[in-house]
């Protein structure tokens, strides 16, 4: 058998989700092993739990096998849209009632975390133009996304937070997202 | 919600920090307007950039996963009734129903008179130069061949029983070579593994087709993009596979020259 190059590492995402379309279980365990520890990062990062942040790639991974359809290869690269679909099952968990208390314990925390990317990333050279992309803004709009993004804070709580009128921090977060997109123009999370 | 209001609230949706009361507006504006979804899109590729932390995933997850999508929560059974959103194969009848039987999309068709010795001389110099492997050997099961190997055969060959390996050939300047792999398990379901095939343009699809008693059958779409997987069913009685390039949906007979052919 080891002379069939049938090799799925050589596959691309976006045929392996076409394989997940037709139940291939092979190509969803691929994509798995692709991009399972991004989506578990990102859900750790944001729940600051082992078994919940387990829970968000669990769920993940099952609705990519369901609606594999719901990707679209033209609106990004399959990692952008797992860590979207993370983060957004990750938010909703934070929301929740039983995660208010903490969350209310974490505002003050998390509002003076800094960004570390550079020793969890795969690709050191994009971290460093990540790094270097949120040093280079604002100081303001490094707090709001910081606190929107990873704080899973909507922005009427990041105002609340920072002190700031509702009004600013809606416009801070989209000059600050907008500044970081021409600082990383051309770089998107591992495309295959 | 007018242009002007939605846009400012775009990051923060694509950061998912926009409060629950206030989606829904903006997702009917979103829903008409391409220059505010393309923003949207925008915004959450920036996102995973700064999201993409990564963390070694933790053990025994995957096998939790899949007995997540071998359960209840898979929709339908594979490859039986798969839904027709996600799948683009056609439909095969069984190979002793009555032509006037077939589906509105037909899948068989009697093959008459120059199109039928084309075929024939094809499929003959197939049998010829085609090998068929014998492969029933052990392979471990999908996990832990997952983990450790990578292989796609392995894995569709541990979670289907015995099976053997098709190869379709293709005749080139330089000789007969081996230009897809079909995995046919002993229950008929065939899976297209491995082919060395370019990617057709959009609007095109490769089509594999079987040899029945003399007929032609369809036995299902591969799409443009020969790297993906397919999976098909070999009904008993088939006894040649080949490979066509058609229109985009299929043909209901062959009008491409045969690409590659092989023997059961």
């Amino acid at each position: 058998m080891s002379d069939v190059p049938t090799d799925l590492a050589e596959t691309s995402d976006a045929s392996l989700v076409i394989a997940v379309g037709r139940w291939q279980e092979v190509a969803l365990a691929e994509l798995y092993r692709r991009h399972a520890g991004a989506v578990y990062g990102l859900a750790r990062r944001l729940l600051r739990d082992e078994r919940l942040a387990e829970e968000v790639t669990q769920e993940v991974f099952v609705r990519l096998w369901q609606a594999p359809d719901r990707f679209d290869p033209a609106r990004g690269s399959l990692r952008s849209y797992l860590l979207s679909v993370t983060h957004g099952r990750a938010v909703d968990l934070l929301r929740s009632e039983s995660s208010r208390r903490a969350r209310e314990d974490r505002a003050a925390a998390t509002a003076e975390a800094s960004y570390d990317l550079e020793h969890e990333m795969m690709d050191l050279l994009t971290a460093e133009r990540v790094r270097e992309a949120v040093a280079s803004l604002p100081h303001a709009e490094q707090e709001v996304i910081e606190l929107a993004y990873f704080g899973g804070h909507t922005y009427r709580e990041v105002a609340r937070i920072t002190n700031t009128p509702e009004g600013t921090t809606k416009t801070r977060i989209r000059s600050g997202m907008r500044r970081l997109q021409a600082a990383l123009d051309g770089i998107e999370v591992e495309a295959r | 919600m007018n242009h002007e209001e939605a846009a400012t609230l775009l990051a923060a949706y694509a950061l998912d920090a926009l409060p629950d009361d206030e989606v829904a507006a903006l997702e009917e504006h979103l829903a008409r307007c391409p220059s505010c979804r393309s923003e949207v899109d925008g915004h959450r590729r920036t996102a995973a950039l700064l999201g993409d932390v990564g963390a070694p995933a933790p053990e025994g997850l995957w096998d939790r996963i899949a007995a997540d999508i071998a359960g209840g929560a898979r929709p339908v059974s594979a490859p039986d009734l798969p839904p027709v959103a996600t799948r683009r194969l056609v439909a095969v009848p069984a190979l002793d129903e009555v032509p006037q039987a077939a589906p509105a999309r037909p899948a068989r068709w009697p093959l008459t008179g120059a199109l039928a010795a084309a075929a024939a001389a094809v499929v003959l110099a197939a049998v010829l130069l085609t090998q068929v492997l014998n492969v029933d050997s052990q392979v471990q099961h999908l996990r832990s061949a997952l983990r450790s190997t990578g292989l796609a055969t392995a894995i569709v060959a541990a979670d289907n029983g015995p099976h053997r390996t098709i190869e379709l050939t293709s005749a080139t300047t330089s000789g007969r070579h081996t230009v897809v792999r079909v995995l046919e398990s002993s229950d008929g379901t065939a899976y297209w593994v491995w082919s060395s095939m370019a990617k057709l343009p959009v609007g095109r699809t490769y089509q594999i087709w079987g040899l029945s008693h003399g007929k032609i059958v369809s036995l299902g779409l591969a799409g443009n993009d020969p790297h993906a997987y397919s999976v098909f069913r070999v009904e008993p009685g088939i006894t040649e596979l080949m490979v066509t390039a058609e229109p985009a949906g299929g043909t209901p007979v062959p009008t491409g020259p045969v690409l590659a052919a092989g023997t059961l």
